[in-house]
């Protein structure tokens, strides 16, 4: 696996005597963040000056594109296999080729902004180097999501998992981004079309799949649990058993702050009650990077 | 304040100094409403005739997020009134699978709704108010399938639109991180919407860029063109964002 590693492309840059210091670097890539943004963003007057970047940034940059350049393959792959696409409806076959290219162009804009910040970005992998079967690229082992590349069924449920994990995987890298507006600004808005994807690949299953299943728009508790399951190391580490994405979804609280919790039985009472599923489905939550690194070394 | 054409004619007199709601206007005629963090001063900075202000003059972090979280909580009442009215009256031509989804966005948006009610606590720019700030919803088509679903698209994608251009203005992490969970709900509905009115319009190019170096990003739109889209619904009471952040 040639996992692309920003921290040791670092350290590189600080054995070179002429090279920038590794700080230095880091405020590059805050300014960069400012330059792609300044050049678009209608609303971006007056910026503040910038507070310092952090690794923490440059980690979510990371996560960030390998997700896209999986997602991307993805379709690559899906869109070039004969079998599944002789099963994808006619009119729908135009839906997966702008969920390839919008996923092609937040790819390109990630390695825009480290390009722009000097820091030379992974090169793009070809396609036929990730493995959707969940085998690794290696036959002996086990398949785990089988007939993903023939069958449209398996490949939509495969589908809506990644676009589901995708959103949560951006909700998880907010925080990396606080101190950068601008790319705070950019996560936000691109993982907006996530949910959009993830909101359509959900339509999709739910009313054209063969085998329809009758999965809400928005991750629910009342979905049937996909099967197979992309499953994730457990919260709770150790020897817990690994846990489906949607494990995360299923949270019925929020806090504002702290451990200060909405109180959504005693408000949501009367003519402002409501059922009780929607209080985990009005929320898409996270995925922890721990969890987001995990689920995509599993393809590739 | 004696007067009983507005809303919030019964906001106690003697507010005290830290309220968020502030009415002005003496005259039985006038309900200006400024939402500001009056951190310096008594006198709200502009007050005019049913005007109700989203925001403050004051820039510290509380007083910003305040005013920033009173408009998506401004938002999600309309939001909110709108889904309910549907759910009260479904157009009789909404086929029965499509009726569950109406049932399904009025809860979401009632938890979106409480939720910001509840982090805004006193600072809601209702707070004091006897009853909710009244919609008009005239201008839309409610009775057909069609109507409904053109109306709900629109307030779905601007409500996207509305986190995609100022969410990132907030100042407190916390807070960006819990408005950010809603914001992809509602990204998911506006698909859906989207989808049932026209198959595969989930993400056109209408609402996501389609050029330049943000290009399939979402589109963002500011507090201003928010609200100059939504100005209908308020009437009689014009909302102004002259106090919100833009950077």
């Amino acid at each position: 696996m040639n996992l692309f590693s920003l921290l040791d492309q670092l350290s590189a840059v600080d054995a070179s005597p002429d090279a920038a210091p590794r700080r230095q670097l880091l405020r590059q890539l805050g300014r960069a963040g400012a330059r792609a943004a300044v050049a678009a963003l209608p609303m971006a007057l007056a910026l503040p000056a910038h507070a310092t970047p952090t690794d923490t940034s440059l980690d979510g940059i990371r996560i960030l594109l390998q997700l896209e350049d999986l997602l991307v393959a993805f379709y690559t792959q899906a869109l070039a296999a004969p079998a599944l696409t002789a099963s994808i409806p006619t009119a729908q076959r135009p839906d997966f080729e702008r969920l390839l290219i919008q996923q092609q162009n937040h790819a390109g804009f990630w390695r825009s902004v480290l390009s722009a910040a000097g820091i030379t970005p992974p090169p793009v992998r070809p396609a036929s180097g990730y493995d959707f079967s969940g085998r690794r690229s290696n036959l002996a082992n086990p398949e785990l999501f089988p007939g993903v590349m023939t069958n449209y069924d398996a490949f939509l449920q495969l589908a809506q998992q990644l676009e589901d994990a995708s959103a949560s995987i951006y909700l998880g890298q907010i925080s990396a981004f606080t101190n950068d507006k601008q790319l705070l600004e950019a996560t936000l808005r691109l993982q907006i079309v996530k949910a959009r994807h993830a909101s359509h690949v959900r339509t999709l299953r739910r009313t054209t799949a063969a085998v329809a299943s009758a999965v809400k728009s928005w991750p629910s508790k009342v979905d049937p649990a996909p099967s197979p399951a992309i499953v994730v190391p457990s919260p709770a580490g150790g020897t817990a058993a690994p846990v489906s994405i949607y494990s995360f979804e299923a949270k019925e609280t929020q806090v504002v702050s702290g451990t200060n919790e909405v109180p959504f039985l005693g408000v949501l009472t009367g003519p402002t009650a409501v059922q009780y599923s929607a209080l985990s489905e009005a929320f898409d939550e996270p995925l922890p990077t721990r969890q987001a690194t995990a689920l995509l070394e599993i393809f590739g | 304040m004696t007067d009983l054409t507005s809303p919030f004619s019964q906001v106690p007199a003697g507010l005290p100094r830290r309220a968020f709601l502030r009415v002005a206007g003496a005259s039985a005629a006038t309900a200006g409403l400024v939402l500001a963090g009056c951190g310096k001063t008594d006198t709200p900075p502009v007050v005019n005739s049913n005007i109700l202000y989203l925001g403050s003059t004051s820039t510290s972090a509380a007083d910003v997020d305040a005013g920033l979280l009173n408009y998506f909580f401004l938002l999600k009442q309309l939001e909110a009134a709108f889904y309910q009215r549907v759910v009260d009256a479904l157009p009789t031509d909404l086929p029965p699978a499509e009726r569950a989804f109406f049932s399904d966005l009025r809860d979401h948006e009632l938890v979106h709704r409480e939720t910001l009610r509840y982090a805004l606590g006193n600072r809601a720019y209702d707070a004091a108010a006897a009853q909710p700030l009244p919609f008009d919803f005239s201008s839309l088509t409610l009775t057909t399938r069609a109507g409904v679903l053109a109306a709900a698209q629109q307030l779905e994608d601007l409500g996207v639109a509305a986190y995609a251009g100022a969410l990132r203005l907030v100042r407190t992490p916390d807070l960006v991180a819990l408005v950010a969970k809603m914001s992809s709900v509602e990204a998911r509905h506006a698909a859906l919407l989207r989808d049932l009115r026209t198959p595969g319009s989930f993400a056109g190019d209408d609402v996501v860029v389609n050029a330049g170096v943000l290009q399939s990003v979402s589109l963002a739109k500011t507090p201003a063109q928010v609200i100059a889209e939504a100005k209908a619904f308020f009437l009689p009471i014009v909302v102004s964002t002259d106090l919100l952040p833009t950077a």
